[in-house]
């Protein structure tokens, strides 16, 4: 198995078991989402992924360059075999999803859909390792001695005790600081439950309306046509499409406004009954029952709701973001009156 | 909606390597916002080597930042109106050597009423490398645009400046929340705690106080730069653009960094004759694929903007 032999190539590699563990490190919140898969990877989409994943974390694709020192390069490495393991492992894949599903989760996407935050508690692996910097990086960030508190909620845009009126306005920019999130004083706002998962890479259409500049429209790729044959989502039926991960195998031109009709037209044309949605998405029936009906008072909150429509487009073989967004403005045209 | 005509919204151009596009995509940019009708103030804040004027065709400003953070002008006085509608015009200091790393309290006055001026977008076009004048400029933008060359090079540059801005982003946390302590011990307990990357640093921070730790978690997921490949080629198969994407899912995935992919320009002879001319593209190369990609940057970018106005 290729997972092990690699390990086997750095001594300073950390043992798959252990990571598996412990969890991914990295940004990723699942395995899946570390090799950048769907939950119905095939065997050989899989492998693939898992190569190009390698390719990335050991710098031999351009994009991957130089990216991690080789601290941090061993850890990503550990992050990739332990998911191959897991993935790779029926039984263990089983298990693990199940286990994924029991805390809630959606099925875990490419990397794309991780809009609820995890579950489970950060892992506590308290293992002594060989010391070394931070990665290399801290010394580059060090903050500027001296710089005021006042300053730097500035620069995030969050409030000053008594800022003049130039300054209130200038603080006002939110450009890193959402309105929301302006009025709150520091350590008073309330955590999110089970959210004790630092993965602060949560994804565009996560931010809610109270962010200043959120989420990001659903943007067409440059170019449809990737060179590189990247890990598709798609089942074993599909031919091995190449395309970029966060985007459809087979872009289909979606309108603005994505209606509950719309929806539901795309789920018949794939001939999917909304018992086998619900199994595919691991959506509940009643769930997407309200969002093809656009029963306004039984959908989920927003930021769910883009969670499970990024997985109805994951099963629909659409432009997900672009799906759940233009979802969520026919519902908020619809709020509106 | 009433913030909205106050505030501009900032798009910051940075990218750590010189020489990759950053002044002709920020002047480039800047021009194709103004043609849909926004009124857009281009800032080269490339202090110490300022040249949009060139790239923009306008002649040198006679008055630049460089008063401004001497005191000697206003900021709106400082902006130049341009042959073309919308746009308006602020210079990087020139010759002024100083002025390349101006006093922190003069860089804050200027982060001040950049954000405050009454315009609708603030185009800043940042210099090399990864200095903290450089990083803040970045930081307060709402779309901070990194652009890469296809390029080993380029891409090392551009994880470094990544790097620096994400912990530059921590550090200005840290000091807004007043949890520098905290982050401190999280940090001095690397060890303990296998800590190796960002995600890593912020996993560390929850555990040791979970309340603190969503609040940074949520502060540095606000951190999302954006990702324009220049010169991008597609020839025999090859397409760079794996390059761009390669780099944000290598972000997403191993630094935890939510790097995105907002376009590529492709090379494009058309853009060597307008630099050539000192002539924008539309100028000189109305036609040319470049010019055709960096108006299509420019429509994500205004639609960057629509779901907040739509909350409001």
């Amino acid at each position: 198995m290729t997972a092990t032999e690699s390990q086997g190539r750095d001594p300073a590699a950390d043992s798959v078991e252990r990571r598996i563990a412990d969890g991914p490190r990295g940004g990723a919140r699942t395995w899946f989402d570390v090799l950048e898969v769907g939950g119905d990877v095939s065997p050989a989409d899989l492998t693939k992924a898992y190569e190009r994943a390698l390719s990335l974390v050991e710098g031999r694709s351009i994009g991957g360059y130089l990216m991690l020192d080789p601290m941090a390069a061993e850890s990503a490495r550990a992050d990739v075999e332990a998911a191959y393991a897991v993935l790779s492992d029926p039984e263990r894949r089983r298990a693990y999803q199940e286990r994924l599903a029991a805390n809630g989760e959606a099925p875990p996407t490419g990397g794309t859909a991780a809009s609820a935050p995890a579950g489970g508690a950060p892992d506590a692996a308290a293992t002594e390792r060989s010391s070394g910097p931070i990665a290399g990086w801290s010394a580059e960030g060090e903050p500027v001695s001296g710089e005021a508190t006042a300053e730097a909620r500035a620069i995030l845009g969050l409030p000053e005790g008594d800022a003049s009126a130039e300054e209130r306005r200038s603080s006002q920019l939110k450009f890193l600081a959402p309105d929301g999130n302006a009025a709150a004083p520091p350590r008073t706002e309330t955590p999110r439950p089970g959210s004790l998962d630092i993965r602060f890479a949560a994804p565009s259409t996560d931010s809610g309306p109270s962010a200043a500049m959120p989420a990001s429209p659903p943007l067409a790729p440059p170019v449809r046509e990737v060179a590189e044959t990247a890990p598709s989502s798609a089942t074993g039926s599909t031919p091995p499409a190449a395309a970029v991960p966060d985007d459809p195998a087979r872009p289909l031109e979606l309108p603005e406004e994505i209606t509950g009709a719309l929806v539901r037209e795309l789920r018949m044309a794939r001939g999917l009954s909304i018992d086998e949605m619900s199994q595919q998405t691991k959506v509940r029936r009643g769930v997407l029952q309200a969002i093809e009906e656009q029963d306004l008072p039984n959908l989920p909150a927003r930021v769910y709701l883009r969670g499970f429509l990024t997985q109805v487009g994951r099963v629909l073989k659409v432009d997900r973001n672009r799906l759940a967004e233009g979802y969520v403005k026919t519902v908020e045209r619809l709020q509106r009156g | 909606m009433a913030g909205a005509s106050t505030s501009p919204q900032i798009v910051a151009v940075g990218g750590g390597k010189g020489g990759v596009g950053k002044t002709l995509l920020a002047s480039n940019l800047a021009l194709a916002l103004a043609d849909r009708g926004q009124r857009v103030l281009l800032v080269d804040a490339d202090l110490g080597s300022a040249n949009a004027h060139t790239v923009l065709g306008v002649p040198a400003p006679l008055t630049t930042l460089s008063d401004f953070l001497e005191r000697k002008a206003d900021l709106a006085a400082l902006a130049v109106s341009t042959p073309y509608a919308n746009l308006r015009f602020v210079s990087g200091a020139l010759d002024d050597v100083g002025a390349a790393n101006p006093q922190h309290q003069s860089k804050m006055r200027l982060l001040r009423k950049l954000s405050g001026f009454d315009t609708d977008y603030l185009v800043l076009d940042l210099g090399a490398g990864t200095g903290f004048n450089t990083l803040d400029f970045f930081l307060i933008a709402s779309c901070g645009i990194l652009v890469v060359l296809p390029e080993p090079t380029s891409v090392e540059n551009a994880y470094r400046f990544l790097k620096a801005a994400f912990f530059r982003r921590l550090a200005v946390v840290e000091k807004a929340f007043g949890i520098k302590d905290l982050v401190d011990e999280a940090r001095a307990q690397k060890n303990r705690f296998n800590i190796r990357t960002p995600a890593d640093l912020l996993r560390a921070v929850a555990e040791r106080d979970p309340e603190v730790g969503a609040q940074v978690q949520e502060q540095m997921a606000r951190f999302r730069p954006r990702l324009v490949l220049n010169q991008a080629r597609a020839d025999d198969g090859v397409d760079d653009v794996h390059i761009a994407n390669d780099m944000a899912s290598a972000c997403r995935r191993f630094l935890g960094v939510n790097l995105e992919v907002l376009g590529t320009i492709p090379e494009d002879d058309a853009v060597r004759r307008a630099v050539r001319m000192r002539q924008p593209l539309r100028t000189a190369a109305p036609d040319s694929r470049a010019k055709r990609a960096v108006d299509e940057l420019s429509d994500r970018v205004l639609r960057l903007e629509t779901p907040a106005e739509q909350a409001a």
